[in-house]
């Protein structure tokens, strides 16, 4: 492990008109070293796609806006920084792949032209030199009769494949960090199988840190070596991967994990956590999983509990941990 | 109650209707506009009370006046009221704008349901028609009817309604393919609704949106067509008052006396604004989605 | 014990035409699901497990005949509905409904939550006044845990989860012995499926419903279902009891499908079995097995001869020429927990 890679500090996104807008990531914080895979999980509405758009300050503006915080990239901090000096950063340094991968490929375009773009983006070298370039990245991700497939277009593709080209575009030019948003949910499981085996060898090869965002805590389980729990566009907990799995702090990741029906076989009933999630202009000040809490006090409906530390490595934010109380 | 069953504050049920006139009520815009529109349509009924003269009086004496006390519009070629052509104009042009468009909907929402929902031959079939009414503009297709029926009201009517129907067909057709795939569909016909239930409670209600939204401005564009037929001489005859005729008949003395044209246009141009904001406000009314916002 | 639903060699055949077919060119066949035959016993769950495109969502709207079978019968309650009239259709449809992947979708955003409730109800004739349509949608809205007290609602004002139930409530309200239930939970949050599929085990045995349970997460087969069948392009390679599938699955597909779906463990992924390719076109289904061109353990025959869906063990059947407990090699995840 060398030095910090990521510094995310305080990081709050609202949308909606200001001083009346719905404030949907709500100060997020957290640090991730080079080489670090981390995966973030989180339901529908929990913030965790925000939360990578605002990374690279991508959040469609109007409606959302970024209030608050910083996002420091070795030393630097992206949310100061120039627009203009954001393209570079982007695709170069920090590369992002999403889950829809048809509809993040230009359909007009061949596929290898599309990568050979990528790099021609940020490097500047020669036409021969970018295509030869390409080839590599294609055999790299598995993509069979690389020399063909560069004047395919991605329809020719089946999803999976897609999946790979888009790796193999987000990688074309060495990023330091890798953010993917659900990468493998529009996949069937044998081929999100070899997807998460081939993520997996790139970064053992490269060192590429990797952000996983993801809802399936399978593939996080599969992947990462530390977790993020958001829900509510709050960090709720943050663990080591076996910490969390094996000893989950906060009530909310406790219920998460117990409801999921592979870690409850031979059991007549699922757990299930009651309710559902309030809708972002339904949050009050307190603590965002009050409502569905079995272990909810008084005081969670009046504040915020903190991240606190539970462990060396593992942070959750409850006031019923022991670590809370006085 | 079992815990997973969150308690919603129950709004009262109304009818269709009654949020109609609440939603228009709540915003501004869409309240002027109906209250212009109120007020055409009244004058349009009440025409023979509220016209100050009769409409085909003429008058020698007064040819080409400028507006005054008497004539607040002025007076044409023929010494005719312009005010009261236009109050009697409305009768006519309104009529025929909201009734050809009316029926043309209801036509060719059953031939644009029916192609959309059964698909196969029974599409291909009315698409072809479709297609070959299509390739006509509106305003020449009437023309060629207009030319072989002869003028008149109802022939009118007719023109009009040909001309459109295929239109709302078409839309029609295309909402009801994008519907029929939905899951709701299939779930209606495994619960043993039958095929008329289904397109009377699942098609209609989700396409009327867009046909109202349609048909508000086809009802613009028929009061223009008039307008454009009876200036062509196919549409309304003279003596009578249409805000075509009107129109026509002051185009000859355009300069020495604007005013029969510049008040017809004026109508027009306020009757087809007032139609298409009407068409906005009751899409977003039928809409339970926007609706709530 | 008798079934309460059978299908014997059904199929689905749907001619693509080509871009050429116009000037008398090829016309494909794609096969979306081929001679399949299957049995369902009252009160019985069977899931139908497969990777998108193999033809499960196909086979449920055949049972329901949604869609007209190619070939095949379907014997529903001891009736052979498969030439059914419409309105011995109408009949039959009354004891079997279906629930769908995406609430969104399979509710009329027009109507309220009584109306779509209420609407086999008032199809059915079943109806005597408007208090008594309230009251019979006020029963079922609370048997799956919503307040009677929404009835006037959109479906818009709902999350995910309690659209499901609205969708459910519907499903139950002829009292049908089987519901088909396509992805019922795939569109839903992990906190929120864990709801409705209690819910839908608790209506099981309340109602005596058997469930035809189409879904891609082996995660939740392995909860709900009592019998598995796996289908690969339009076919069934494997079926048996749940607890057998999964402790001893004899059809390399099966085992990889197993291996490959990533577990809520960390550290698990080891001895995953990572197939190689992607599925081939069902306008394209190869020769002999269909499986072979990604198969780890295909031999010359594969290629020659179809493998039949034979016997493996009491109720367990599997469609390979080389069916053997785990046959790609010992696979932890397969026997643990």
């Amino acid at each position: 492990m060398s030095g910090s890679l990521l510094k995310v500090r305080n990081l709050s996104v609202e949308f909606g008109p200001a001083g009346k807008g719905v404030r949907v990531l709500d100060r997020v914080g957290f640090d991730m070293m080079a080489g670090d895979c981390i995966g973030i999980v989180g339901e529908s509405g929990s913030g965790k796609s925000v939360m990578s758009l605002s990374l690279l300050r991508l959040v469609p503006e109007p409606p959302g806006r970024i209030v608050e915080g910083s996002v420091e990239f070795e030393g630097v901090d992206l949310l100061t920084l120039p627009a203009s000096r954001m393209p570079d950063i982007r695709g170069k340094d920090i590369a992002m792949i999403f889950q829809e991968p048809m509809s993040a490929l230009n359909p007009v375009m061949t596929v290898g032209e599309q990568i050979s773009e990528a790099i021609f983006l940020h490097e500047s070298i020669g036409a021969a030199a970018r295509r030869a370039r390409v080839l590599e990245m294609l055999q790299l991700v598995g993509i069979p009769d690389a020399e063909q497939r560069y004047d395919s277009y991605p329809h020719e593709f089946s999803g999976g494949m897609r999946q790979r080209v888009m790796i193999a575009m987000a990688l074309a030019c060495n990023p330091r960090l890798l953010i993917a948003d659900e990468p493998t949910t529009a996949l069937d499981v044998t081929i999100q199988a070899q997807v998460l085996e081939l993520m997996k060898q790139l970064r053992a090869r490269y060192r590429t840190s990797i952000l996983l965002i993801s809802h399936d805590l399978g593939v996080i389980a599969d992947i990462a070596d530390r977790v993020i729990v958001m829900y509510c566009g709050r960090v709720v907990e943050t663990a080591a991967i076996d910490d969390l799995f094996d000893r989950p702090a906060h009530p909310y990741t406790e219920g998460l994990l117990n409801s999921i029906p592979s870690r409850s076989i031979g059991q007549e009933r699922l757990y299930q956590i009651p309710g559902a999630p309030p809708a972002p202009t339904e949050r009050g000040p307190g603590c965002a999983f009050y409502p569905r809490c079995p272990k909810r006090m008084p005081v969670c409906l009046e504040r915020t509990p903190p991240l606190l530390q539970v462990s060396e490595t593992q942070q959750a934010a409850c006031f019923a941990l022991p670590a809370a109380r006085p | 109650m079992t815990p997973t069953a969150e308690t919603l504050a129950v709004a009262p049920e109304r009818g269709v209707l009654a949020q109609i006139a609440i939603s228009i009520a709540r915003d501004r815009v869409s309240l002027s506009f109906f209250v212009v529109l109120v007020a055409i349509v009244l004058v349009a009924v009440f025409a023979p009370e509220i016209a100050p003269y009769d409409p085909i009086a003429q008058s020698l004496l007064s040819i080409n006046l400028p507006p005054s006390a008497e004539h607040w519009l002025g007076t044409d070629q023929f010494g005719r009221d312009v005010l009261s052509r236009i109050i009697y104009g409305a009768r006519t042009s309104l009529l025929l704008g909201v009734t050809a468009p009316v029926i043309a909907a209801v036509i060719g929402t059953l031939f644009g349901v029916t192609a959309g929902y059964f698909g196969g031959w029974t599409d291909r079939i009315i698409g072809r028609f479709l297609d070959i009414f299509l390739a006509f503009p509106a305003l020449l297709l009437g023309i060629l009817i207009a030319a072989a029926l002869g003028a008149g009201f109802w022939n009118m009517v007719v023109v009009l309604t040909v001309a459109f129907a295929p239109r709302f067909a078409r839309i029609a057709r295309a909402s009801t393919m994008a519907i029929r795939s939905e899951a709701f569909i299939e779930a209606a016909i495994a619960s043993g609704m039958r095929t008329p239930a289904i397109m009377l409670h699942h098609i209609l209600p989700n396409i009327a949106g867009s046909i109202v939204v349609v048909l508000t401005l086809w009802v613009a564009t028929a009061v223009r067509l008039e307008a454009t037929l009876s200036f062509l001489g196919l549409g309304t005859q003279p003596p009578k008052a249409s805000w075509g005729n009107i129109i026509r008949d002051g185009l000859g003395n355009l300069f020495g006396s604007p005013w029969p044209i510049v008040a017809a246009g004026l109508a027009i141009t306020v009757t087809v604004l007032a139609f298409n904001m009407l068409g906005d406000a009751v899409r977003d009314i039928l809409d339970p989605e926007v609706r709530d916002e | 014990m008798t079934a309460l639903l059978s299908t014997e060699g059904l199929a689905k055949h749907f001619a693509a035409r080509s871009r050429w077919s116009a000037f008398g060119g090829g016309k494909s066949v794609v096969r979306a699901v081929d001679d399949l035959s299957m049995e369902i016993a009252p009160s019985e769950t069977l899931a139908l497990v497969g990777e998108s495109g193999c033809g499960k969502s196909t086979t449920g709207r055949l049972i329901m005949r949604l869609i007209e079978p190619s070939a095949g019968r379907v014997v529903f309650e001891g009736k052979d509905i498969t030439d059914a009239s419409a309105s011995e259709l109408r009949q039959a449809r009354r004891r079997m409904q279906m629930v769908f992947q995406d609430p969104r979708s399979s509710l009329s955003p027009r109507r309220t939550i009584l109306q779509t409730v209420a609407e086999p109800l008032d199809a059915n004739g079943l109806i005597r006044s408007p208090a008594h349509r309230r009251e019979v949608v006020a029963e079922l809205l609370d048997s799956v845990g919503l307040s009677p007290s929404v009835m006037g609602r959109f479906p818009h004002q709902f999350s995910g989860g309690q659209r499901q139930r609205v969708g459910i409530a519907r499903a139950i309200a002829l009292g049908p012995s089987l519901i088909v239930a396509d992805e019922p939970v795939s569109a839903l949050d992990v906190s929120v499926q864990a709801q409705i599929i209690n819910l839908m085990q608790d209506l099981q045995k309340q109602r005596r419903l058997s469930y035809l349970f189409i879904s891609h997460d082996l995660a939740v087969v392995r909860h709900i279902a009592d019998r598995v069948a796996v289908m690969y392009l339009g076919r069934i390679v494997e079926i048996g009891p749940k607890a057998e599938v999964f402790r001893a699955p004899h059809h390399p597909y099966t085992q990889a499908l197993l291996s490959a779906a990533p577990e809520a463990r960390p550290g698990r992924s080891q001895k995953r079995i990572v197939l190689s390719g992607d599925v081939p076109s069902p306008s394209a289904i190869p020769s002999g097995c269909s499986f072979r061109t990604r198969c780890p353990i295909a031999q010359e025959v594969c290629a020659r001869e179809r493998p039949p869906l034979g016997a493996v063990a009491s109720g367990h059947s599997a469609a390979c020429h080389f069916a053997q407990p785990n046959p790609l090699g010992p696979n932890q995840r397969g026997r643990s927990s």
